[in-house]
C-alpha cells in the first residue's frame, strides 16, 4: 500500500452511555454478590468495552487484560500496600518516639517508592494486553532508570519547594512515552518543562485575575499541550498531533457535564465518561504518513497485573 | 449459511486480509489470499478462540497463544448466529451481553436489584458487623485508643487544672454504675462543647461550664457523657463509619462515580440516624444515673435548655449539635421524665462542691488578659 503525506487521521469512539451504565450495573452488582472479589473482573469488563469501541483506521482495539490476572495483581498489590501500613503500625505500637519516626521513614520511603514501580508495572501491562488488529503495545522503560529519575526529581522537588515539579513532570511523561512501542511504531513527547510552568503560571494567574472564567482556557492548554507534543514515529515518517481545543468547547463540555451530574445526581458518570473520550478523540488529529498494514509484532506477552492494581489502589488515573 | 466476509489479521503484521469464515461443527475455517495471491486456509479449533467482550457493531475474535490471529466481522447477526450455530458455548461474556441486548425492562430490574442489595449492605450488614466488632474489641485497646486520642487532644488545648479537679471530686460524689474509670478534664474554651472518650476520659469545655447554672444541670451533663462511654458509643461510631469507609472503597472503591454519589448520601443518611440513636441512649442513661443518685432529673432539661439557648446565639454552638444533636425531641422527652420524677433530694455534697466550681470560673473570668 502506499502512504501519500498530508494524510490525516482521526480515532472513532462508539461507545454508548446506555450500554456503559449496563457494565457498570452488572459490575457493582457482582461486586456486592461477591463481597468485592468481583472487583477485577469489573475493572477489566469496563476497560475491554472501552478499548472495543475505540476505532482506527477501520480496526477495533482489544484489551487483553483479565479479571484474574488483574485478581493477581490486585492480591499482590494489597499485600504490599498493608504490609507497609503494618509496619508502620507495628513501629508506632511500639510507642517510643524513634521507633515511631523510623516506621514513618520507611513508610513514606515504601510509598515513595511504591509510585514508580506502579507506573512502570502497569505501563508495561496495560501496553502489553493493548492490542490493535493482533499487533500489541508495549512499554520497554527500565524500572530502575525510573526510579532513578523519580528520585532525583523528587529531591529537586522539595528543594525548589515544589517548583521543580513542573520539570519532573515532564522528564517522566517523556521517558514514559519514550518507551512506549507499538510494533516498529515508536512515540516521543517533546514537551519541556519550562513551558509547561509557563503555561501553568500564566493560566494560574489569569485565572486569577479573571475570577476562575479563564480556567477553561488554561484547561484546555494543558490539555493541547499534552497531546500536541506527542510524535508518532514509522520508518522514516513521523505523525503529529495536531488539536482543536478551544477555551470555548471545553468551557461547553465541562458546563454540560456539571450539569448532568448535578441533575441525574450523579447517575449520568457514564454518559459523562463517553463524553469526556469523544471530546479528546474529537479534538485531535494525526497528520503525516502511515501505513496501517506495515506494523510487525515487535513486543513480547506481560500478564503481570501487580502494577496496574496498584495504581489504582494508590488512586492515580492513566 | 454461516459464511461470513471478514477481515483478517496472521499476528505477526497490521496486514489487513479479506477473508471467508465459514462457521463447522468443530472449527472455524478461515479462507483467504496470501501475499503472493495464492489461497490459503487456516483452521481455528473452537476451544481456543478466544471469547469476546461484551458484542459491538463490529467485533473482533481472537485465536490461539499469544501472538495472536484475529478476525474482525462487521455482520450484525454474527452473535446471534454464534448462538444458534453453537448453543451452549458462550462466545461472547452472556451476563454483559444479556445486560446490553435485554431492552429497558432487564435493565430497570437490575437496577432495582442493585439498589435493594445495596441498601441491604449500607443499612444492614456493614453496620451490624461493625457493632460486632466494636462489641470484641478488649478494653485494653479501648482505653488505649481513647488515652491516645486524649494525648493528642491535648497538646492544643490548656486544661483549667483547678476546675478540672471540682468536677472529678463532684463525679466522684455520684454511682454512674460503671467500672470504667471516669476522668473529667476541663478545658480553657470559648466553646460550649464536651465531648467523651472511649475508655473513661470526658473532656469539658469551659465555655459549657461557665453557661451552666445548676449542680443538677452538671450531674445529667456528666450522666450523658458516661452513658457514650459505658455504651462504647465512640468506638460504635468510629467502627461504623470505618466499615461504611471500607465498604465504599474497598468493595466498590472506584468501579465508578455512581456507587460513590449513592454512597455518600447513604453514608450521611445513616450516620445522622445513628447519631440521634446513639445521643437518645446518652440521654436515657444520664436520667437513670440521675435517679440512681436521687438528683433532680430536671439537671437534664436545664441542661438542654443552656444549650438551646446558645443555638440562638452562638455559631460556635453549630459544634455541639454536629457531636450531639439536639432536638426538641430530647428536650422533650427529658421533660415529661422529669415531671414523673419522685424520691429526689438535695445533695448538699454536691452544691458546696458546684458552688466552689463557680466561684472558680468567675474568678477565672475576673483575671486580667
Ligand atoms: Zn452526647
Amino acid at each position: 500500500m502506499e502512504t501519500i503525506d498530508d494524510q490525516q487521521r482521526k480515532l472513532g469512539f462508539w461507545g454508548e452511555g446506555s450500554k456503559l451504565f449496563g457494565i457498570f450495573i452488572v459490575n457493582m452488582l457482582l461486586t456486592l454478590i461477591t463481597l468485592g472479589l468481583y472487583y477485577p473482573w469489573a475493572r477489566a469488563a469496563t476497560m475491554k468495552y472501552l478499548y472495543q469501541e475505540t476505532e482506527f483506521e477501520g480496526s477495533r482495539f482489544t484489551f487483553h487484560g483479565t479479571g484474574k490476572e488483574m485478581f493477581i495483581g490486585f492480591i499482590k498489590a494489597l499485600g504490599i500496600v498493608l504490609s507497609l501500613y503494618l509496619v508502620l503500625f507495628l513501629f508506632m505500637w511500639i510507642g517510643n518516639t524513634l521507633f515511631t519516626l523510623l516506621g514513618i521513614l520507611i513508610f513514606f520511603t515504601g510509598m515513595s517508592l511504591l509510585t514508580p514501580i506502579a507506573i512502570h508495572g502497569a505501563l508495561r501491562y496495560r501496553m502489553s494486553r493493548t492490542s490493535w488488529r493482533g499487533i500489541h503495545f508495549g512499554y520497554r522503560g527500565n524500572l530502575s532508570e525510573l526510579i532513578r529519575i523519580c528520585i532525583i526529581g523528587f529531591l529537586l522537588t522539595l528543594v525548589t519547594f515544589g517548583i521543580y515539579s513542573f520539570w519532573f513532570e515532564m522528564k517522566v511523561r517523556r521517558y514514559l512515552i519514550q518507551n512506549i512501542r507499538f510494533g516498529n511504531v515508536q512515540f516521543s513527547f517533546r514537551g519541556d518543562g519550562t513551558d509547561w510552568f509557563g503555561l501553568n503560571l500564566a493560566g494560574y494567574l489569569l485565572s486569577i485575575i479573571t475570577l476562575g472564567i479563564y480556567s477553561f482556557w488554561w484547561m484546555k492548554d494543558r490539555l493541547k499541550f499534552q497531546f500536541s507534543n506527542i510524535r508518532i514515529h514509522q520508518d522514516d515518517s513521523t505523525i503529529k498531533v495536531k488539536t482543536s481545543f478551544t477555551g470555548g468547547n471545553y468551557f461547553g463540555l465541562v458546563i454540560v457535564n456539571g450539569i448532568l451530574m448535578v441533575i441525574t445526581l450523579g447517575l449520568a458518570t457514564p454518559w459523562i465518561m463517553i463524553r469526556n473520550i469523544k471530546y479528546i478523540f474529537d479534538n485531535i488529529v494525526l497528520d503525516g504518513a502511515f501505513n496501517p498494514d506495515a506494523l510487525e509484532q515487535t513486543e513480547e506477552d506481560y500478564r503481570d497485573a501487580t502494577g496496574d492494581d496498584l495504581m489504582d489502589a494508590l488512586d492515580m488515573g492513566m | 449459511m454461516y459464511e461470513y466476509e471478514v477481515k483478517y489479521y496472521d499476528g505477526q503484521s497490521s496486514r489487513s486480509r479479506n477473508a471467508f469464515l465459514l462457521l463447522r461443527d468443530s472449527h472455524w475455517q478461515l479462507i483467504f489470499r496470501d501475499e503472493n495471491d495464492e489461497e490459503q486456509s487456516t483452521r481455528w479449533e473452537i476451544d481456543q478462540i478466544k471469547q469476546n467482550d461484551m458484542g459491538s457493531a463490529l467485533n473482533t475474535f481472537h485465536y490461539g497463544d499469544f501472538p495472536h490471529q484475529s478476525v474482525e466481522i462487521e455482520d450484525p447477526t454474527f452473535i446471534d448466529d454464534l448462538k444458534q450455530k453453537y448453543p451452549g458455548l458462550d462466545f461472547v461474556n452472556k451476563n454483559y451481553h444479556r445486560v446490553l441486548t435485554g431492552g429497558w425492562k432487564v435493565m430497570a430490574g437490575l437496577v432495582a436489584l442493585t439498589i435493594l442489595l445495596f441498601a441491604l449492605f449500607a443499612f444492614v450488614i456493614a453496620p451490624n458487623s461493625a457493632a460486632l466488632i466494636a462489641g470484641q474489641i478488649p478494653r485494653s485497646f479501648e482505653s488505649k485508643l481513647g488515652e491516645n486520642g486524649y494525648q493528642v487532644f491535648m497538646t492544643t488545648a490548656e486544661e483549667d487544672a483547678k476546675r478540672s479537679l471540682l468536677v472529678n471530686r463532684f463525679a466522684k460524689q455520684m454511682d454512674f454504675d460503671t467500672d470504667y474509670p471516669i476522668r473529667i478534664t476541663v478545658v480553657e474554651s470559648d466553646e460550649v462543647n464536651a465531648f467523651a472518650l472511649p475508655g473513661g476520659r470526658i473532656v469539658l469545655f469551659s465555655g459549657l461550664l461557665d453557661k451552666m447554672g445548676s449542680a443538677e444541670e452538671l450531674a445529667g451533663l456528666l450522666g450523658h457523657e458516661v452513658g457514650h462511654v459505658k455504651h462504647r458509643h465512640s468506638i460504635k461510631a468510629q467502627m461504623r463509619s470505618l466499615s461504611t469507609y471500607l465498604f465504599v472503597s474497598l468493595l466498590l472503591s472506584d468501579v465508578n462515580g455512581v456507587t460513590a454519589v449513592l454512597m455518600d448520601n447513604a453514608k450521611m443518611l445513616s450516620n445522622l440516624s445513628y447519631s440521634r440513636k446513639l445521643e437518645h441512649l446518652a440521654d436515657e442513661e444520664a436520667l437513670a444515673v440521675l435517679q440512681k443518685n436521687h438528683i433532680s432529673q430536671s439537671g437534664l432539661v436545664d441542661l438542654f435548655r443552656t444549650l438551646q439557648g446558645e443555638a440562638g446565639k452562638e455559631p460556635e454552638f453549630l459544634k455541639f449539635l454536629s457531636s450531639h444533636p439536639l432536638t426538641q425531641d430530647r428536650l422533650d422527652f427529658a421533660k415529661k421524665a422529669a415531671a414523673k420524677q419522685r424520691g429526689e433530694q438535695e445533695n448538699l455534697e454536691l452544691k458546696a462542691i458546684w458552688e466552689r466550681i463557680e466561684t472558680e470560673g468567675k474568678k477565672e473570668s475576673e483575671l486580667p488578659g
